[in-house]
């Protein structure tokens, strides 16, 4: 009796054990797979940009800045705020524009480039 | 076959009701920017007293413009289809308004009397905008071959009464003149409400010699 009892309880033990492996292993897992996408989502996010813009007075006429930009490959979407005279241009991930460029898409509208910020 | 017959009038008539709005919708031109971004295209169309037009243009670079133009000289009785360059001369721009000077011209013929004559125009266009106000002028000499030349001038004013936001509906009241020294009326003058939102522009007025503008923009 007293062997049969010690055996199911060495067994219950076993099991235990092997669940509480298993279950460390799991959170090991899920903290290494969210530090992973922590760090490779920054690496990757979409960048935004801010031109401040000279003329922007017209919201018809400024649809040419958002028609233009998203010509360009590496724009995602573009927002024109005539308050602020600020252009936003969201890139998509991993995705550069150069000042050159912003400069040159901005002037081809008819507009003039004050600053922009990264 | 009575009933067939009457069937197919109606349908003849529909489709004419149609086919006339179409072609009413597109012989309508409008002047607000015509240089766009290099690559993109802009429809203008424009209808009042004097003709009804229908501009498409393409934008070279950020400063020059070639399209085609088909005018009807309501006065004349002709079409005009010309090549058409657009060039921007100066831009202003600052921190609440902007203003522009243009160059336009163009070259091609005319349909007079069921002749081909050679005819063109040239002149000049400038805007001045804030988001408050708006002034325009535009001036045009049209010349075709075995026709007399002339001169047409137009001027606007206007106001916003609300400062619209770049996804609204934006409004505009305008007062065009229009200075036509070849015809009985040499001045008229169109109260006009410009509308636009997105890339859609339209302007309806009723000018004092009770002829109807209207006109539609857009680019693409």
């Amino acid at each position: 009796m007293t062997n049969d009892a010690g055996a199911k309880r060495r067994v219950i033990c076993n099991s235990f054990n092997k669940k509480i492996k298993l279950m460390s292993s799991k959170k090991i897992s899920a903290i290494f797979l969210s530090l992973f996408l922590i760090f490779t989502s920054s690496a990757f996010a979409a960048t935004e940009v801010k031109v401040k813009v000279k003329g922007l007075v017209c919201a018809f006429c400024a649809r040419n800045i958002e028609k233009s930009f998203l010509k360009n490959p590496a724009v995602e979407k573009v927002k024109a705020d005539l308050d602020t005279k600020t252009v936003t241009i969201d890139l998509k991930e991993g995705q550069e524009i150069s000042d050159e460029t912003i400069k040159e898409t901005i002037t081809d509208a008819g507009y003039n480039t004050v600053k922009i910020e990264r | 076959m009575n009933n067939k017959n009457k069937n197919t009038s109606q349908k003849q008539k529909l489709f004419g009701k149609i086919l006339f709005f179409i072609l009413t919708i597109l012989s309508f031109e409008v002047s607000a920017r015509p240089v766009a971004y290099p690559g993109g295209y802009s429809l203008m169309q424009h209808n009042d007293y004097v003709s009804n037009n229908l501009h498409l243009n393409y934008t070279i670079t950020g400063k020059d413009t070639v399209g085609l133009m088909s005018e009807y000289e309501r006065n004349k009785k002709f079409w005009l289809n010309t090549v058409q360059y657009t060039r921007v001369l100066q831009r202003w721009n600052q921190d609440d308004s902007q203003g522009n000077l243009y160059f336009i011209g163009g070259a091609g013929g005319a349909e007079v009397k069921d002749n081909f004559k050679s005819g063109g125009f040239a002149g000049i266009e400038a805007d001045w905008e804030s988001r408050r106000y708006y002034l325009y002028y535009k001036n045009s000499l049209t010349k075709v071959d075995g026709q007399s030349t002339w001169f047409r001038q137009t001027a606007r004013v206007g106001v916003a009464p609300y400062i619209g936001g770049y996804n609204d509906l934006n409004t505009w009241f305008m007062l065009q003149l229009d200075h036509t020294p070849y015809m009985d009326k040499n001045f008229v003058a169109t109260p006009l409400i410009r509308v636009f939102k997105g890339e859609y522009l339209a302007e309806f007025g009723v000018s004092t010699n009770k002829t109807i503008l209207f006109n539609f923009m857009t680019f693409f």
